[in-house]
């Protein structure tokens, strides 16, 4: 009884973490052994040589089985641009992304979410801010990227996305 | 046994013993392997040899294996970085886009050690900024690099901000952090740079160009040209004019991701395949690796910083406000393939692939 609880529960929470869904004839270039974790919430990308948090911001990093817990805080853009400097793994660098930046993340053989799933556990399939204005109008926008399949466009800076922050390696 | 076969016996064995190279050694350093992430750099690791005291590190932009290891200088860029005491390196000031060759030997007392045999090849390659140099108030965008939370926007990071400081050193030149390079149709560095695009110009007077090299990503770009008439039909297998601006194409010809994968989805149309092959035939800008960009590489060229087109015009003249295909289908559309919109940048999914669109050439 014990067991198939266990079991059920298991599936359950299985079925709601791999809604992932992922295409073998297009090409994966954002495999594991691209990047490195350095088990401290933080992952290299040695393609980019950009360093990332694991988690969006308001979800809380797990060491001892290396996952993200919690929900993404949603934020305005200038509450987005106010992270920048937070204290995270020893380091106080951190800041958005820029639009380029963002979109290196995103996984083009998959979707919900297009991301790579295991050094970026629970990555909500939705909005992430860039800290890139928008040169045409509206000049009110900001850049952003939707992670369910990696579309990129602009929005208001007053509308509320999640937040992922990322640093230079040495 | 004879005294001439013990001596046969003898010289062979010293014959064996000093052609290292016919097998790995154990003291040779194994898993040699290299990062390239970064601009102009690429870090090296491998495994320590136990006993050794000093690694020596060998490079250049040919193999190794053809020459005793002692001549590496007649290699092209062949250098020596002697004496290293850790078990990785990070060797700055290559130039991306370059295939290079390494090779870590292990060393005690001075004298060579092991062998050759590990040689790695790697090719650095850097990222492009967006182009952004200014910053932006909720009201509205500024002309310099000022605004609210201004030291967390995009111009007060990467290379546009160390154009604006400039501190940024560049090889070719180009708006904000771009580095680009104007390349003839044999290949050759164009020997004036500086001048704009003219309709009847010549290369001599720096007035045309085939190709353009981006000197961080290493990529090389077809240049699309205003002169003659554009093809009006590209579904016919009679490509005509094939770099000409207007130029469209349905998705899916050679070099589109996945058009040989037995699960492929969607539809393939070999309309732009005159337009690579045409490429390749003609060694345009001297190379015959010519193929469709991935989006992220098309973004790789999109200037942020302006729009309608957003482009560095001046080395990419002929630029349509308008898309242009890239070679990667959508995930979760099987009709689609990703398009890149040069009026603002913006990556759509939404270009069908039947939908005829622009197209320009990369390599490698």
């Amino acid at each position: 009884m014990k067991i198939k609880f266990l079991l059920s529960t298991l599936l359950l929470i299985s079925g709601i973490v791999s809604a992932q869904t992922c295409l073998d004839y297009i090409p994966n270039e954002w495999q594991d052994s691209r990047y490195i974790n350095n088990h401290n919430g933080t992952v290299t990308d040695t393609i980019t040589n950009l360093i990332w948090k694991q988690c969006s911001e308001g979800q809380t990093y797990s060491s001892s089985d290396n996952t993200c817990t919690g929900s993404a805080t949603k934020m305005n853009w200038q509450e987005a641009l106010g992270k920048a400097g937070t204290s995270f793994a020893g380091k106080t660098d951190w800041r958005l992304p820029n639009i380029k930046e963002l979109d290196s993340l995103v996984v083009r053989n998959c979707h919900n979410p297009s991301i790579n799933e295991t050094l970026f556990p629970n990555t909500p399939a939705y909005v992430f801010f860039s800290s890139s204005p928008v040169s045409s109008t509206p000049s009110t926008d900001a850049w952003r990227v939707i992670f369910f399949y990696g579309y990129s466009y602009y929005r208001y800076h007053s509308n509320s996305y999640t937040v992922r922050l990322v640093r230079p390696r040495e | 046994m004879s005294f001439f076969k013990a001596l046969i016996l003898a010289l062979l064995t010293t014959l064996l013993f000093s052609c290292g190279d016919g097998s790995t050694p154990a003291n040779t350093p194994t898993n040699l392997a290299a990062v390239t992430g970064g601009d102009s750099q690429i870090t090296l690791t491998w495994n320590g040899v136990s006993g050794a005291d000093k690694y020596d590190l060998y490079y250049a932009t040919e193999t190794f294996a053809n020459i005793d290891i002692a001549n590496y200088s007649a290699l092209a860029d062949g250098t020596l970085l002697m004496n290293l005491t850790t078990n990785h390196k990070t060797i700055t000031g290559l130039t991306n886009g370059i295939q290079y060759y390494f090779v870590v030997v292990a060393k005690k007392d001075n004298s060579l050690e092991s062998t050759k045999l590990n040689e790695i090849t790697a090719t650095p390659t850097g990222m492009n900024d967006t182009g952004i140099s200014w910053g932006n108030d909720s009201f509205g965008n500024n002309t310099t690099c000022i605004g609210e939370n201004i030291a967390a926007q995009d111009c007060s990071h990467g290379r546009d901000a160390r154009a604006i400081a400039g501190t940024l050193t560049k090889t070719g030149a180009g708006a904000a952090g771009f580095d680009f390079t104007k390349l003839g149709a044999t290949g050759n560095l164009l020997a004036v740079q500086n001048q704009p695009w003219a309709l009847a110009g010549t290369e001599a007077a720096g007035t045309q160009w085939g190709c353009v090299k981006d000197n961080i990503t290493g990529l090389v770009w077809e240049v699309k040209t205003d002169a003659g008439l554009a093809d009006n039909d590209t579904t016919d297998s009679n490509h005509t004019n094939i770099h000409h601006k207007d130029n469209t194409y349905r998705w899916g010809g050679k070099t589109a991701l996945g058009k040989a994968h037995a699960d492929k989805q969607g539809s393939y149309y070999d309309d732009w395949t005159g337009l690579v092959d045409g490429s390749n035939a003609a060694a345009l800008c001297g190379f015959n690796n010519w193929r469709v960009p991935t989006i992220g590489e098309l973004r790789s060229i999109v200037h942020y910083g302006v729009h309608h087109p957003a482009i560095d015009t001046h080395y990419f003249p002929n630029t349509t406000v308008d898309n242009f295909f890239s070679s990667s289908p959508v995930s979760d559309l099987a009709d689609n393939a990703w398009k890149m919109d040069f009026s603002s940048g913006y990556g759509y999914s939404s270009g069908n692939r039947t939908q005829s669109t622009r197209v320009r050439l990369v390599r490698p």
